[in-house]
């Protein structure tokens, strides 16, 4: 595991609906360069770790948007355990 | 590093938050005028059927409208759900409507979409209160940091920090990592951290927490944990974590949501075959929408640990409740968890008078044989000397007697130190070995104190006793209520396991009520001791702070970890982590746990009892579509109210 993984934890609004909520699951899990992503509907997080050198935040930030929702905060995800 | 969108994409992303209230909005105003139309068409058309006619086309078209504005996202949603193989109750309504317009029941279909856009709505709405917990906790999260790197100070993102930089914080800034001071003092607010309401003054050696704010003052600090490993973040991550996990009872649900909608489609459907009835079909299926069962178990839930949350308990997931709610007995460590676990000088005594003066006297001899001492006791005696602004005197000399005490010889000419020759403060041996006699005065005296619980050091000078010095380890304030709290919660028994000697335990345990005193137990002897109580068919919970604890935290069936002053590896382990150290937030957190459970039964079972009663009515044709609707609506706002109530909740109420 010598590739580099950026774990965050991207805050959601209006995440309001499941289905929408599995939609940018699937979604995120298909950009280049991401290894999880997982949305968590009852605390309104999407969960990522992926490779900086092929994905940013921004990508994420501007996917997030596409699909309807803003991103609330961004803070640093917690460390695999 | 926070981005902000343009314009443009607020102002969509605001319609798109507004969306459900818009649809509500609308699809309510045009029932509501539908109806308009009809009772003045009604107070206006007794004159014929021709008037009466002409008032039900506005009334049909707008009653639709309705239907359809509500009923296009209830589609949506049941055809997404269906693609993903999922039978929801957004299908059966959608269903429903559709079969009611078709049949010319258009305020059938608009009330049956109306009432279950208003119920999303409102899910949602409870849904965004739980999350505004975790999101005003993200809000306080440190985002930029000031370090110092090569001589210089930059502003870089917080997670950014490596350990071991200098990091420099300004009045109002947040501290970005949890790390030590190295120079400066500042008062810092904890309150989110710790909900400690007074900020705390901080200087060289303190360790600081990230997330804290100061309050004035400027402090350079090392950092240690930074980015995701400090306790802010973990303490963001807990909380999230939280949100996720479902009680047994909500799981159920969950799967049982899943076979019901088809069950209940395949029965209207042989009800259909059977009578030949479309209406008595569809109403069936209508009313068989579990709208109350489903939310009954999250709202509770989630209204009840977020309002524990935001009394700074975290109760790790809704599945630990069931085990919370059933804790018979409840463990104690003593030092740090029912006491400071900092002594404190309780009593001083001067056997030469009772006023002031003597025991100043008293105080100072003792302070200058122990200022070089490292006892913690030692500790005690010279901040209560400083306290009463008294400066040790040097002493000339100065030895430790393991075991016994301190001796020191008078000070350099100072002139209470030449007097007083040899000052010795110990215990009993220590004089007996100096062959200083005690009267019996002077020992009831002691044993007094002692049987008070308080270790006590007496005081000689010039071969002769000159006073005492009582010192304890106070009880944390409200520990004196927390028996009786806990007994009110359904606690019927309590224990003390601690490392401690036998009489300062007893003592402690006599304050506050405390059935069992297990004194002098290693940390192996403590999970013994709960694996003992656990044999007896007791569910024992331990509340503990510090690495000792650990091995016992992790055998209980419930552990409690004080946050505050705890270490970081028992509040992640704990399943229920106290963020302020008052003890009457376990007594608490179990009555919470036990009411948050005895709200989602209440809820299911009026949920179950009211679906039962409406579709045994529906069945046997007393029970129509929209008074069925009203009914099952109704039921809903029922649970959701009954789960709310939780937000209001008070400590010292019984279970």
């Amino acid at each position: 595991m010598a590739a580099q993984t950026k774990a965050q934890m991207i805050m959601l609004r209006n995440l309001n609906c499941p289905v929408c909520a599995a939609k940018l699951e699937t979604a995120a899990r298909q950009l280049p360069g991401m290894k999880s992503a997982r949305v968590a509907f009852g605390s309104g997080a999407l969960h990522v770790e992926y490779d900086p050198d092929q994905l940013t935040e921004e990508r994420i930030r501007e996917l997030v948007r596409r699909t309807g929702l803003e991103v609330a905060a961004v803070m640093p995800g917690a460390r695999a355990r | 590093m926070t981005h902000t969108p343009p314009a443009v994409q607020r102002v969509r992303a605001w319609l798109v938050s507004r969306r459900e209230l818009a649809t509500v909005t609308a699809a309510g105003l045009l029932i509501a005028g539908a109806w308009g139309f009809r009772l003045v068409a009604g107070a206006a058309g007794s004159g014929g059927a021709h008037a009466g006619l002409a008032a039900r086309q506005p009334y049909t078209i707008l009653m639709t409208a309705a239907a359809v504005i509500a009923g296009i996202p209830v589609a949506h949603e049941a055809f997404t759900r269906l693609r993903a193989r999922q039978f929801s109750i957004a299908l059966l309504v959608t269903i429903a409507a559709a079969g009611a317009l078709w049949i010319g029941e258009p305020w059938e279909a608009g009330a049956v979409t109306f009432l279950f856009v208003f119920g999303g709505y409102l899910e949602s709405m409870t849904l965004a209160r739980t999350r505004a917990a975790l999101r005003g906790l993200i809000d306080l999260a440190p985002r930029t940091a000031r370090v110092l790197r090569d001589g210089e100070l930059m502003v870089i993102p917080a997670e950014e920090v490596l350990p071991g930089e200098t990091v420099v914080v300004l009045p109002g800034d947040r501290v970005p990592v949890d790390g030590r001071v190295k120079s400066g003092r500042a008062a810092l607010d904890t309150a989110a951290l710790t909900g400690e309401p007074l900020p705390v003054e901080t200087g060289p050696g303190d360790t600081v927490l990230g997330g804290s704010i100061s309050c004035g003052g400027h402090l350079e600090i090392e950092a240690v944990r930074v980015g995701p490993d400090t306790t802010f973040s973990r303490l963001i991550y807990l909380v999230a974590e939280a949100q996720e996990q479902k009680p047994k009872v909500q799981r159920l649900l969950d799967t049982f949501a899943r076979w019901y909608t088809p069950l209940v489609i395949a029965s209207s459907g042989v009800l259909l075959a059977v009578t030949r009835d479309i209406h008595l079909g569809l109403t069936f299926l209508v009313i068989a929408c579990p709208g109350a069962l489903v939310v009954a178990s999250p709202v509770a839930v989630v209204a009840g640990l977020g309002h524990a949350a935001r009394r700074g308990i975290l109760i790790k997931g809704g599945e630990r409740l069931e085990r919370i709610a059933r804790v018979d007995t409840v463990t104690f460590d003593k030092t740090g968890t029912l006491t400071r676990g900092r002594p404190v000088v309780e009593t001083v005594i001067a056997f030469g008078g009772a006023e002031d003066e003597h025991r100043v006297c008293v105080l100072a001899l003792a302070a200058a044989a122990e200022q070089r001492s490292e006892h913690h006791l030692a500790t005690a005696i010279l901040a209560h000397a400083r306290e009463h602004g008294i400066e040790p005197v040097p002493a000339a000399e100065w030895r430790l007697e393991p075991g016994l005490g301190a001796v020191a010889r008078g000070g350099d000419g100072g002139a209470a130190g030449e007097e007083m020759g040899e000052i010795l403060v110990g215990n009993r041996r220590l004089l007996a070995a100096y062959g200083i006699a005690l009267s019996a005065e002077q020992e009831a005296a002691i044993a007094a104190r002692e049987a008070m619980g308080e270790t006590v050091a007496v005081v000689a000078a010039g071969g002769q006793a000159a006073g005492l010095i009582g010192i304890t380890d106070p009880v944390r304030p409200g520990a004196d209520r927390l028996v009786a709290a806990l007994r009110k919660a359904g606690v019927r028994h309590t224990v003390m396991l601690t490392g401690d000697n036998q009489a300062a335990s007893a003592r402690v345990a006599g304050l506050m009520g405390i059935n069992e005193v297990r004194a002098g137990l290693l940390p192996a002897e403590k999970v013994a001791a709960i694996r003992e109580l656990q044999a007896q068919g007791h569910v024992v919970a331990m509340v503990g702070d510090g690495i000792n604890d650990a091995p016992a935290l992790a055998t209980a069936d419930v552990s409690v970890a004080m946050g505050a002053s705890g270490t970081q590896a028992a509040i992640e382990a704990a399943d229920v982590a106290l963020m302020t150290d008052r003890l009457e937030q376990v007594p608490y957190a179990i009555g919470l746990s036990r009411r948050i459970l005895g709200v989602v039964r209440q809820n299911v079972a009026f949920a179950v009892g009211v679906v039962v009663l409406l579709m045994a009515g529906v069945v046997g044709r007393q029970v129509h579509l929209a008074g069925g609707m009203l009914v099952h609506e109704a039921s809903v706002l029922l649970v959701i109210a009954n789960g709310m109530r939780l937000l209001g909740d008070k400590p010292g109420k019984g279970t």
